[in-house]
């Protein structure tokens, strides 16, 4: 038990106790004055404040924003329309291409515990997630030195500035379930990282369970854990490793044999490819004959968006700025940043890969061997069509990639003598941080425009507007408050605010 | 904490996003938030800016949707109608949300908007709700006198 620094009143202190000053404070504290022993701040506090400041700042603006009405007004009335939960969760059991039961069940779960308080409820469990992911992530980093410290901030802004973040913030359905999903795959790291024991195996297969009947990418949790597993993080153990492989087959038996639930095709939705977007009927027309091509364009590029944050959604949008005379500052931004930083994950990577198998039980190779691993499968999962959103899990764990890579800098920068070599890896790495920085604050600017084109949708609607045809009055209720609630929402105008703020900030 | 290069140069631009996030957080609390700064407009004004969500709630209360009220622009400021200050911004989206919200489209007024507006896509607009008793031709532009008084 450490013991507390001995003090008396000046004018009883005579001095006897001098020689015996070490054995009451700590090594590295002066004993000639006083240690500012309260507030202590360790690295991991700091962290810890640090990551508060965020999330309490992207959930001030997640608060500003309506209820949106695409993607959820329809949600909504079929959650009031549904007698139960478990009806809500039978009925979606079973769609064409999709397998997202535990999503339309919380829907309903939470439109139940609203009684009207829509906006707050809905808008609130948006803030807990961002709030949760923010610090599920800190505390997944495990900061313990003040050089964990600074890798931990610059890994937060990587966290909250790449695009990917903002897909998870910008929308919700009205429950954003790509971040729901981000939550529990870093949770899950989290639980590998543990300390163990059954009850770490138990929520683990918990939270593979929700995650999975979430949405697709919640099999990501089976690929975090598993990596996790093999690169010596023993807090799921074996036993829950395998469990987590059983309910995987599991899933895929129910998915495939028992519901008949395929996976998305051709004519689902718009996709990038190159330098256009290609309607369903395009795809179709292109990739029919030869789908592999169309879908390895997909995974790649799809890894690529995480890494360099270009292609977009399957279009080179820099290229075609620059073609068409007019790149905006903030693709110069997003794609300098992502760049700066792969480099300095590269950097990395090449260390450890030189080191062999002496590293791999080093903390920094365990987490860059999951998140290659995340990012691996999260853009196998973009075969389809890609988005910000779907890549979302895959973004968080480039963060984290981020991380160990910022402490790797630090740690190599010591070693390297004064010169102009570290002086420019010095300004290279002040850069990165500072770009990436200017990234992350742009989250809330996307969001205050969000906010205005939400409230603007929702006051398009006539005032006599009804719940839609086939629907009673409840829905038309329903729709009206929803509608009065956003209009009452003071939002501020985007149109109002200089210009430049949307050439380095904007979509 | 030992200051090195490579820690400094890593944690300060991050630190300072923090502190400035903490401090526009702190600001909130008083309405001061500076990436969500809120400044009041009148319903004329929420027109000029496409504030379609401003325009409806100042029209629920009973804000009237046909009186003219000083704009504040950027180097000048006027007087002007919600439904001249909307299609002088040449925002379809906001006449519409006006009309359906109580703006009154008079046969002098729909004359003197279709003859000020050199946006094509506000001519279509106006010309498919166009009143019964309106005159449709302009002088230079401009309706005359007499075409905008007739009703």
């Amino acid at each position: 038990m450490a013991l507390a620094p001995l003090y008396l009143p000046v004018a009883a202190d005579t001095g006897a106790l001098d020689d015996f000053a070490g054995a009451f404070v700590p090594p590295r504290v002066d004993a000639g004055r006083p240690a500012l022993t309260w507030p202590r701040v360790t690295a991991r506090h700091a962290a810890y404040a640090a990551a508060a400041a965020v999330a309490l700042s992207i959930s001030y603006g997640l608060m500003q924003v309506p209820v949106q009405i695409s993607d959820s007004l329809e949600q909504l009335l079929n959650a009031q329309n549904s007698p139960s939960l478990l009806a809500q969760f039978a009925t979606w059991a079973q769609q064409a291409a999709y397998l997202r039961p535990m999503f339309f069940a919380e829907v309903k779960a939470l439109f139940d515990l609203a009684h009207g308080h829509y906006w707050l409820v809905y808008r609130g469990f948006h803030a807990l997630l961002a709030c949760a992911a923010i610090g599920l992530f800190v505390r997944a980093l495990r900061v313990r030195s003040w050089d964990d410290f600074a890798a931990a901030v610059f890994a937060l802004t990587v966290f909250t500035g790449l695009h990917t973040f903002r897909g998870l913030v910008r929308e919700a359905f009205p429950i954003s379930h790509f971040l729901q999903v981000a939550v529990l795959c870093l949770l899950a790291l989290n639980l590998a990282r543990s300390r163990g024991g059954w009850l770490v195996d138990v929520a683990a297969t918990a939270t593979f369970a929700v995650a999975s009947l979430t949405l697709e990418s919640g099999l990501l949790v089976w690929v975090i854990v598993v990596t996790a597993y093999a690169f010596g993080m023993r807090g799921v153990s074996g036993r829950g490793v395998l469990a987590l492989t059983g309910m995987l087959l599991g899933y895929l038996w129910v998915r495939f044999w028992v519901l008949s639930v395929a996976t998305p095709g051709f004519d689902e939705r718009s996709t990038g490819f190159l330098l256009d977007v290609l309607d369903p009927a395009d795809v179709e027309q292109r990739f029919a004959s030869h789908p592999l091509v169309f879908y390895a364009y997909n995974v790649g590029t799809s890894a690529l968006s995480v890494l360099f944050s270009e292609p977009d959604g399957g279009v080179f949008e820099t290229v075609r700025a620059w073609m068409m005379g007019d790149v905006p500052p903030r693709m110069y931004l997003a794609v300098v940043s992502s760049c700066l930083s792969t480099l300095m994950i590269a950097w990395v990577v090449v260390a450890r890969c030189r080191a062999g198998l002496a590293s791999l039980r080093d903390e920094g190779t365990q987490l860059l061997a999951v998140s290659a691993a995340v990012v691996i499968g999260n853009s196998a999962m973009s075969f389809v069509y890609t988005k910000h959103e779907i890549l979302s899990v895959a973004g968080c764990f480039y963060a984290v990639a981020a991380f160990a890579a910022g402490r790797h800098a630090i740690e190599r920068l010591r070693h390297i003598a004064p010169g102009a070599m570290r002086l420019a890896i010095v300004i290279l790495v002040a850069s990165t941080a500072t770009l990436w920085a200017v990234r992350s604050v742009g989250v809330h600017h996307m969001l205050r425009v969000e906010a205005f084109k939400v409230r603007n949708d929702w006051a398009r609607l006539p005032p006599d507007v009804d719940g839609g045809a086939g629907r009673g009055p409840a829905a038309t209720t329903l729709v009206r408050q929803l509608r009065l609630d956003a209009v009452n929402t003071r939002v501020g105008n985007p149109f109002l605010v200089p210009r430049w703020y949307d050439r380095w900030w904007g979509e | 904490m030992r200051r090195d290069p490579g820690r400094m140069a890593l944690m300060v631009p991050g630190c300072l996003m923090v502190a400035g996030l903490f401090l526009s957080f702190a600001l909130a609390m008083f309405d001061r938030h500076p990436m969500w700064p809120q400044p009041a407009l009148n319903l004329s004004e929420a027109a000029a800016n496409r504030d379609l969500g401003e325009i409806v709630r100042l029209i629920q209360a009973s804000e009237d949707p046909d009186a003219p009220r000083e704009v504040r622009l950027a180097d000048t400021t006027g007087l002007a109608t919600p439904l001249e200050a909307a299609v002088a911004s040449k925002d379809v989206e906001s006449v519409r949300v006006l009309l359906a919200n109580g703006a009154t489209m008079t046969g002098a007024v729909w004359h003197h908007l279709r003859c000020v507006t050199d946006s094509e896509e506000m001519r279509e607009f106006l010309d498919r709700r166009r009143p019964p008793e309106s005159i449709a031709t302009c002088h230079s532009g401009h309706p005359s006198s007499d075409e905008a008084s007739q009703p």
